[in-house]
């Protein structure tokens, strides 16, 4: 999080990273892993998704393409279209993957906040620059981490202490212990 | 006979393209009869490490003449150890009086690849060779397997053809598990791009790992309750597009490579080449170290003649033949 941005903004973008955190509490509940984000266009949430993978045996069902699908898709509310993408903000829990990233250029979105960096996957720092390279599909991005980065951090620990019984060999896991010492206050 | 429709070249992986990097080592000139000395002694330096494949001893340049048998005072030139870990000072306190002068010398800094770089790298210094047996597999393509990429590419051409957007591609997963039978057996999925609908995103790839995540849903809910947890199904694993292969008439975008990754695919053969756009080309998506999971690619090049706007730049040959 940069320390420049003005307060009220900060707490802005805060508030929206709460409803992206809270759509990876509904992924995490329904055995997905925990990863949420939410569309904001015009200073109000113009889709949601979460990650979607295990249900849909689809491992390309991430929470930025499940939402933007459905804000293409939707029939009759035609209260969002492509063009709006380039006045759309997208707050995600976590780095967006690599395909997410190059999927977020092509739609056209205008910036990216996500909690944590994504280590192993990760589009935007991560693995490589996607979002901001040239010469790919689609248009640059600036995308900007750390927003609750603890909490959605803590939340995919949380599932990965979990056993995953749709991985081809489930690992026994009855050792691992959920860390938590080296994150900072959740408040 | 038909003639072939494409030449298809393995796309290389990272390893294969790597140049010649180096790194320094001291080494002693000794007669060749003081090299278990010196190997002794090496022993009690610091060790070499990521230097697995640099041979400690190297006989010296010096040539002999064609009658003339390898004798006592030959000489041969024995690695003591790398020059990042000792001052060249603190390791002439530590040799024995009466050696030649320590040399320092540069050798590969990683194990040769492929047989072109092994037959380079070698110039510099002895190094062994041992060719990834995955690599060797993965040459050439039977003219079995050959028939099998032209049958499922033409139907990849085909669905090119239903495009009527600006971009047309068509893309096609086959079972290579079935690939001697009908080509209704060897399908697995089949789509083309709709982007011009209105979702960007509407990629042929994403399609048809879609329709392939569908099948398997609709499959476990088929079968019985007490089977739900059992994996496997026709295609061993069942778990996304594991041993699958893609067909595509494009090489996919970025976000479709990543796709790819994450659905665990075979392998992936494309014909037009996207050199500045294309995951493969500019990310090497198929084999980036970072990555869990990485697929053959193959180029499929239109043989004979213009393609359909390929771009046909030099591929460096991915020969990695087992040392002799």
């Amino acid at each position: 999080m940069s320390a420049d941005t003005d307060a009220t903004e900060r707490d802005t973008r805060l508030a929206f990273m709460r409803e992206a955190l809270a759509m990876a509490e509904e992924a995490y509940l329904n055995e997905e892993v925990p990863v949420g984000c939410v569309f904001v266009h015009n200073g109000k949430i113009a889709g949601r998704g979460r990650n979607e993978t295990n249900i849909s045996k689809n491992g390309t069902r991430h929470a930025e393409l499940v939402a933007i699908d459905r804000m293409l898709n939707e029939e009759g509310s035609s209260a969002f279209s492509l063009e709006d993408f380039a006045s759309t903000d997208l707050y995600v829990t976590v780095e967006p993957c690599i395909m997410c990233a190059s999927a977020l250029r092509q739609v056209g979105v205008r910036r990216v906040f996500y909690g944590c960096r994504n280590e192993r996957f990760g589009g935007c720092e991560g693995v490589v620059e996607v979002g901001k390279a040239e010469g790919l599909d689609g248009k640059a991005y600036e995308a900007e981490g750390g927003y609750y980065r603890d909490e959605a951090v803590l939340m995919l620990r949380k599932f990965y202490v979990r056993e995953n019984s749709t991985a081809p060999q489930p690992r026994k896991k009855a050792n691992r212990v959920l860390k938590t010492e080296d994150l900072g206050s959740l408040d | 006979m038909t003639l072939p429709a494409y030449s298809i070249d393995r796309v290389p992986i990272e390893e294969e393209q790597q140049k010649l990097t180096t790194t320094s080592v001291y080494t002693v000139r000794v007669p060749v009869q003081q090299t278990s000395s010196m190997l002794k002694l090496s022993q009690r330096l610091p060790p070499l490490t990521n230097l697995a494949h640099i041979k400690r001893v190297r006989p010296t340049a010096t040539p002999l003449s064609l009658e003339e048998q390898p004798t006592a005072a030959q000489l041969v030139d024995v690695v003591l150890c790398q020059c990042a870990k000792i001052t060249l000072k603190e390791l002439q306190e530590k040799l024995p009086a009466g050696l030649l002068p320590v040399q320092t010398h540069e050798v590969p800094a990683a194990m040769p690849y492929t047989r072109a770089q092994f037959d380079e790298w070698k110039r510099l210094w002895p190094v062994t060779f041992r060719p990834p047996l995955q690599l060797r597999e993965l040459q050439n393509l039977d003219p079995k397997e050959q028939a099998y990429v032209e049958r499922m590419m033409r139907l990849a051409q085909e669905q090119r053809e239903l495009c009527v957007g600006a971009s047309r591609v068509g893309v096609v997963v086959a079972d290579p598990r079935q690939s001697h039978e009908a080509e209704a057996a060897a399908v697995v999925a089949r789509a083309h791009d709709t982007r011009e609908r209105g979702n960007p995103l509407r990629h042929a790839v994403m399609h048809c790992i879609g329709l392939v995540a569908d099948a398997e849903v609709h499959r476990r809910k088929r079968s019985l309750p007490d089977k739900e947890e059992e994996e496997g199904g026709e295609r061993g694993e069942g778990y996304l597009c594991a041993g699958l292969d893609v067909f595509s008439t494009k090489e996919p975008c970025v976000m479709c490579c990543m796709a790819l990754v994450h659905s665990r695919v075979g392998r992936l053969f494309f014909v037009d080449r996207d050199a500045a756009a294309g995951g493969i080309s500019r990310y090497a998506m198929h084999a980036r170290k970072a990555l869990n999971h990485h697929f053959t690619t193959y180029h499929c090049r239109p043989a004979g003649g213009s393609g359909s706007g390929s771009e046909s730049e030099p591929e460096p040959a991915a020969d990695a033949a087992p040392e002799a």
